[in-house]
């Protein structure tokens, strides 16, 4: 037996079929495999948030020694421009009061009250072309189990950035919208707006773009029309802005394309929400649909606010990115693209 | 090899693998040379196999593998379109490119150091051109390849810088390699290679 793997050929071909079985396993939906990490992310995301963090303060210390004279000219600027935001507060209070009895009075719905939004931090990127998903620090700890399906990601601006792959205990996985796996239902946002398909391309990934497909052959887009999430397939909420087109082929009238530039450049993204819908997070009580949690250590991204009574980022609150903030809790019936997560990726 | 030198060996690599796979991870923006990052990892596979053999290669391949998988692991779009986080590429892949830093060219080389920057150029030449075939390969196959980059994309673009920035990440590796560990002096005492230990000695920068 010993002699047998001494044998370094058959060494090899024993142990590439054993990883072309895991590999095939692997790609099984719903495969036990893909708990295989778990136990392994208990160990690494620990350590390799240690790195973050050292990466983080050198980079903050730096900042701070080169930027010195820069921030101190920029603090007595914002110091001015808080005193006029705090005014503006107090009279979009008011309008929010006026807002929330409208909306009671009329049984209006927000666009995403149905869902919990959770802050996460990009932990990791890109290892190179092929292995290109990004790893953020929410896992099934937080209440992201991918086990339930797939999860729509946007930026602090409400924009999409992906959807969530897989969970670990403290991580999970993020298919970015360049991804050339990622494809996304979308519609030109504008009234009986045309219904495309945007898919991430090998070739476009580098200059930042997606393509678009499956327009309709009596449709002509624009270089700057906006497409937006069109709610089709349910894994993604109608009205997430995706990004503008670039560029229009109309070369074969039977199969125009398009070029499209997201909104998000996915290199320079640091914090990111995941959004899950409130029947799968719903566990007895049910919360605030205005929430977001933020994890302990992430930092809130431009343009996300605090709710009225909140006293700090660490207080694991803050209001709906995006302007989505208000709303009924649980009221999922109805809604529009409320979505069903064991349904496909479109 | 004595006990003591065993640990130092597990400790030291141990220490090695997590910081090169994190640090490339999570500073990828950092390591960015002519808009490719420093492949760390593969880097560090190379030389731990071309240095001290098939064993220390295919161990450190293996573990770095499965670190690349977990970390950006690929995803793949099935013939449903559905695209699914697939686990044992990264490991498939460093296993071998362990294997085959340990064994190409092992007897005109002789391990020498400075020519460990030659296997890395070799070995990263294999990888990408391996990857971009394969890639085009199941996406044509998959039915999921609208476009490809062109070969002079491939080449001057994709190939050929990302050689040059991991030739850059080489060195610094090299030298921790050499003069801190995991074996005493850079040298792997036990290493059966088929040419006299005398050899060895010349293994120096």
């Amino acid at each position: 037996m010993r002699r047998l793997f001494q044998n370094k050929v058959l060494v090899m071909i024993l142990a590439t079929l054993l990883l072309v079985s895991f590999i095939a396993l692997s790609s099984i939906p719903g495969s036990p495999l893909s708990n295989v990490t778990k136990p392994v992310s208990v160990i690494v995301d620990p350590i390799q948030d240690v790195f973050r963090k050292i990466g983080t303060q050198i980079s903050d210390f730096y900042s701070a020694i080169a930027e010195g004279m820069k921030i101190r000219k920029e603090n007595e600027e914002l110091r001015a421009e808080i005193a006029e935001l705090e005014y503006e507060v107090q009279q979009g209070e008011e309008a929010r009061i006026r807002w929330e009895e409208l909306k009671s009075a009329f049984f209006i719905q927000d666009t995403f009250e149905n869902y919990h939004i959770h802050g996460a931090t990009v932990l990791t990127r890109e290892s190179d072309e092929w292995f290109s998903v990004i790893r953020v620090n929410v896992g099934t700890k937080n209440g992201i189990d991918s086990s339930n399906g797939s999860y729509a990601v946007v930026d602090a601006r409400m924009n999409l950035v992906g959807r969530v792959m897989t969970t670990d205990v403290d991580s999970s996985k993020i298919l970015p919208l360049l991804h050339e796996g990622f494809t996304v239902s979308a519609k030109v946002n504008e009234v009986n707006g045309a219904v495309v398909l945007v898919t991430g391309d090998v070739s476009l990934k580098n200059e930042g773009l997606c393509v678009v497909t499956r327009i309709p052959t009596n449709i002509i887009l624009k270089p700057g029309d906006e497409l937006v999430t069109s709610g089709e397939g349910g894994l993604f909420p109608a009205g997430i802005p995706i990004g503008t087109i670039e560029s229009f082929d109309n070369s074969d009238p039977d199969h125009p394309t398009a070029t499209l530039r997201p909104y998000v450049s996915i290199s320079d993204i640091k914090d990111v929400f995941i959004m899950v819908p409130n029947t799968q997070t719903d566990d007895g009580g049910k919360k605030d649909p205005s929430e977001v949690t933020i994890p302990t250590g992430a930092t809130i991204p431009t343009g996300a606010s605090l709710p009225e009574g909140s006293t700090s980022p660490s207080t694991d609150t803050t209001a709906l990115p995006g302007g989505a903030t208000s709303g009924e809790a649980g009221s999922s019936e109805g809604a529009e693209g409320t979505p069903d997560p064991q349904e496909g990726s479109v | 090899m004595n006990k003591k030198e065993r640990a130092r060996q597990i400790i030291l690599y141990a220490v090695y693998i997590t910081s090169v796979c994190c640090i490339q991870v999570t500073f990828s923006h950092v390591l960015r040379v002519f808009g490719r990052t420093c492949d760390l990892m593969l880097v560090f596979v190379v030389l731990a196999g071309y240095l001290f053999g098939t064993k220390d290669g295919i161990v450190v391949g293996l573990i770095v593998g499965m670190f690349r998988d977990y970390f950006s692991g690929p995803v793949i779009t099935g013939l449903n379109k559905e695209p699914v986080a697939v686990l044992g590429i990264g490991l498939l892949s460093f296993f071998y490119i362990g294997f085959l830093a340990s064994v190409l060219f092992r007897k005109r080389f002789r391990r020498k150091y400075n020519l460990g920057i030659l296997q890395v150029i070799l070995i990263s030449l294999i990888y990408y051109s391996l990857g971009h075939i394969v890639s085009f390969i199941f996406l044509s196959v998959s039915g999921n390849l609208v476009t490809y980059h062109s070969l002079r994309y491939i080449l001057f673009s994709s190939i050929l810088p990302q050689i040059f920035a991991n030739i850059l990440a080489t060195i610094p590796l090299l030298f921790l390699l050499r003069f801190v560990g995991p074996y005493k002096k850079g040298i792997r005492s036990g290493l059966v290679d088929g040419y006299s230990v005398e050899d060895r000695k010349w293994q120096s920068i």
